[in-house]
């Protein structure tokens, strides 16, 4: 075997010089990406669209930071006291944030959607919560062609005829394996 | 939410004969929800900012000797309200009826099972995250924010009440948040109870005229369910576990 | 062949087994993964049958992982030479056996993403979350106990760690019983034997796998193990696997006893079907009477080989020992009127049925891939093969 000092030698030179060509060679593949930033990139940048209300219930700036800690304040709240105002309700949220197009928060243009894959952050509320506002009217006249076309028929398929004009929105949270 | 069923036209017309056919509709309509009303109990809506508290324990009164064999009105209405159906050994279902006869050869009868709503929940003890909680008002639930998915509660409970999820959901009713990997089992329909309304079982059996389901407030003594818990003979399915539950039976 | 040569061949084939283990292990992890995003619809676990196949080999890898470690206790806490000689091997394997057991369980949650959750959100009054306690204490103080034993200067303290450690997994297996001695609601569970027992069943299963592990060893080496030290590890054999026989008739002599239990036992072990087969052929038969006739046979119980088949044979008794606990004690329907026939579209009133599928056998061999990978990457890296020393023992076992 090698003596522990030539391999304490070794190991200064050789690998110290390998280590720093990968430094540069990942320095310089990131400083020219910023190039590209400005110009589309490879993400999508999110899609903000004006919700339905007049305003949110807090400022932007603070919405976009702490929205978070909002809802899981708020979903304690609801869950275990059942405290429902309508401000901080999840269904408010769906209701003024849904997409105008395709009704929904989810979806390449989906208001929660589009900045999460943006931030990269994984979104599974809407695992659990419908994504879609609630219907105004239960007795629409299109009420009857409720079956949702595509997606999972079976086990889950829902009741309630609240799909009527929906088009069909592809079930994408936050990662596709979730 | 508004009571009117009758889809009544907005046009101006002739005001007077218009405001007649509405008396009298608004009468036909009170008169068509009457019954119901009697087995519903008022004092019932809570302020949305207000907590559930436990001065309130929200209870069911079943008379299985008003349950047809061969009924399920009332598992139609909660698959329709939460948004799920089919019978395979991993669908999820919140309310089952269940037939029993007495052995050897004698009487049998069927009544609806669901979760029991104990004041002391196995489920609850069991749970290693809190996720199964016990609000204050009586009704036993699951956080599903919290809820890992072990399962531990579907083995605790003595009533078979809890469904897991098994596949992955789509187009869940708002009201009713429900998602794959989750334990769920009936929430006395929670988000109904906290407007003011009737879980959507008792409802339906009302609806269809066979009144086997009262639902109240077990801690007002004012109220139908307590009239008839006290008066009525009564009792707890598996009554010897000392779980003091929240659905009662009568007739079995 | 000289040295050189089998050095050459030892290390291809250490390469070999851990590239092997490591495999298992990935196609395990694939499982666990298939089942999370599909959800459990392509398990046969169902709304009846909660827990099932990966169940079962976690909980056999968890008591097993508690009692392997009794080895080690016997040696630090009760002074026993050939058994302190054995005490790093044994926590070793307590080790790798309780991270391939928790893996499992883990693996298989409806939410896996949510183990953050499950470790920082404890209700205490829940078994499990104790469980969560501790497990998780478990490995600290025994690497703490296999620091005092390798480390020289630490040696001094190896009784402390060891008394801590001894006592640490009582509790632990009393926990792992209590899982199921804590429900009231199921026919199977509900009693206080439970907990015990599993203490038994541990110290039973632990020294199976440490004796098939410890004899793997020995041949890979090609070392021969002293029959004194063979004879006194078949000996305590045979005495765990009577002992979980005399829990086993209690159990059932008692559920007998009450009438109410009788249709449970009938199910068990009359017309159960897989369940009443596992329990007569596996348990009884291959699991107990067939290995104690082994052990305690004058000629062949001193023969290596046929205490490893005992060993073995233990180990399959184990496995089917605990598909009657877990998945027959849940196939046994829930008695919600007492004296009336139940029928329901939820399954009450009948036999619940099981049909494992793949995934969940996936999912379990790849813990105890975990659990052999991590032992065999420890004991190439660090000194976990016992060396006897033979001045203190004398050739009939005592010392």
């Amino acid at each position: 075997m090698v003596s522990l000092a030539k391999l304490r030698v070794m190991l200064t030179w050789r690998w110290g010089a390998v280590l720093a060509t990968l430094l540069a060679v990942s320095t310089l593949a990131v400083a020219s990406n910023d190039e590209h930033e400005s110009s589309g990139g490879r993400v999508a940048k999110p899609v903000y669209e004006e919700g339905k209300g007049d305003k949110c219930v807090r400022d932007d700036a603070y919405m976009r930071r702490h929205h978070m800690e909002e809802l899981k304040h708020h979903r304690n709240e609801t869950m275990r006291k059942g405290i429902r105002t309508t401000e901080f309700s999840l269904q408010n949220c769906v209701d003024c944030h849904a997409n105008k197009k395709t009704n929904s928060v989810l979806g390449k243009d989906g208001f929660c959607q589009s900045c999460h894959t943006y931030a990269a952050v994984t979104l599974d509320c809407f695992e659990c919560h419908a994504s879609k506002p609630k219907a105004a009217t239960p007795f629409h006249p299109l009420a009857g062609k409720g079956q949702k076309a595509g997606g999972e028929a079976g086990v889950a398929t829902t009741m309630h005829q609240q799909m009527q004009a929906t088009p069909v929105e592809p079930n994408t949270t936050g990662g596709a394996s979730k | 939410m508004s009571n009117n069923a009758d889809n009544t036209p907005n046009d101006k017309e002739q005001p007077n004969s218009r405001r007649q056919f509405l008396g009298w509709g608004m009468a036909m309509a009170g008169l068509a929800i009457a019954p119901g009303i009697t087995l519903f109990d008022p004092a019932h809506g809570r302020a949305p900012e207000e907590a559930a508290s436990s001065k309130v324990r929200w209870g069911m009164l079943i008379d299985s000797s008003k349950c047809a064999t061969g009924c399920d009105d009332c598992v139609s209405a909660c698959g329709k309200e939460n948004g799920f159906s089919g019978s395979r050994e991993t669908d999820s279902q919140w309310i089952r009826k269940v037939e029993i006869k007495h052995l050897p050869a004698g009487h049998s009868h069927s009544l609806p099972m669901m979760c029991q709503h104990c004041e002391h929940p196995p489920c609850v003890d069991v749970c290693p995250t809190g996720a199964s909680f016990k609000r204050d008002d009586g009704i036993v639930l699951v956080d599903r924010h919290i809820c890992i998915g072990c399962r531990y509660c579907m083995m605790a409970c003595p009533y078979k009440a809890r469904s897991f999820v098994h596949e992955e959901l789509h187009d869940q009713n708002p009201d009713v948040p429900r998602g794959k990997g989750c334990v769920e089992s009936c929430t006395l329909c929670v988000h109904r109870v906290d407007r003011g309304g009737q879980p959507a079982c008792a409802d339906a059996c009302t609806a269809a005229g066979h009144d086997a389901i009262l639902f109240g407030d077990l801690n007002d003594p004012s109220s139908e369910i307590s009239k008839r818990i006290a008066t009525l003979a009564t009792t707890q399915v598996r009554a010897d576990l000392g779980l003091n539950v929240g659905v009662r039976y009568q007739g079995i | 062949m000289n040295i050189e040569v089998f050095r050459k061949f030892e290390e291809k084939a250490f390469y070999a087994l851990v590239g092997f283990l490591g495999l298992v292990a990935l196609v395990g992890f694939g499982a666990a993964h298939y089942m999370e995003t599909h959800g459990h619809v392509v398990t046969g676990m169902t709304n009846q049958v909660v827990w099932g196949i990966p169940h079962v080999f976690a909980i056999f890898l968890i008591v097993a992982a508690s009692g392997v470690l009794n080895i080690a206790s016997i040696g630090s806490v009760f002074g026993k030479p050939i058994y302190k000689a054995r005490a790093p091997l044994s926590a070793l394997l307590a080790i790798a056996m309780l991270a391939g057991g928790l893996a499992v369980l883990m693996l298989d949650l409806g939410r896996p993403d949510r183990l953050i959750i499950a470790m920082t959100y404890l209700n205490f009054k829940s078994v499990f979350a104790w469980n969560v306690i501790l497990y998780t204490g478990f490995f600290t103080i025994v690497a703490v106990y296999l620091w005092t034993m390798m480390e020289r200067k630490m040696k001094k303290y190896t009784i402390d760690a060891g008394f801590t450690a001894f006592i640490w997994r009582i509790i632990l297996t009393t926990g792992t019983g209590s899982i199921f001695g804590f429900l009231v609601a199921r026919q199977a569970y509900g009693s206080a034997l439970l907990a015990p027992m599993f203490i038994i069943m541990s110290f039973s299963y632990g020294l199976a796998v440490f004796i098939v592990v410890q004899s793997v060893m020995y041949r890979w080496i090609g070392l021969t193990l002293n029959p004194a030290i063979v004879r006194r590890l078949k000996n305590l054999l045979a005495t765990f696997v009577a002992a979980v026989l005399y829990f086993t008739i209690v159990y059932h002599i008692t559920n007998l006893y009450f009438t109410k239990q009788h249709e449970f036992e009938r199910f068990i072990l009359l017309d159960g079907g897989v369940y009443t087969n596992l329990f007569w052929i596996g348990q009884i038969m291959l699991g107990t009477l067939l290995p104690l006739a082994l052990l305690l046979h004058p000629t062949k119980g001193e023969n290596c080989v046929y205490v490893i088949w005992a060993a073995l044979l233990v180990i399959i008794g184990a496995f089917a020992q605990l598909y009657v606990i877990i998945i027959g004690g849940q196939a046994f329907p829930l008695d919600l009127f007492p004296g009336m026939s139940q029928s329901s579209s939820f399954f009450d009133g009948v036999i619940h049925g099981y049909s494992p599928t793949l995934p969940e056998f996936l999912l379990g061999i790849g813990g105890v891939a975990i659990a052999l990978l991590i032992t065999t990457i420890a004991v190439r890296v660090l000194k976990f093969v016992p060396h006897d020393d033979f001045h203190h023992i004398t050739p009939d076992g005592s010392d």
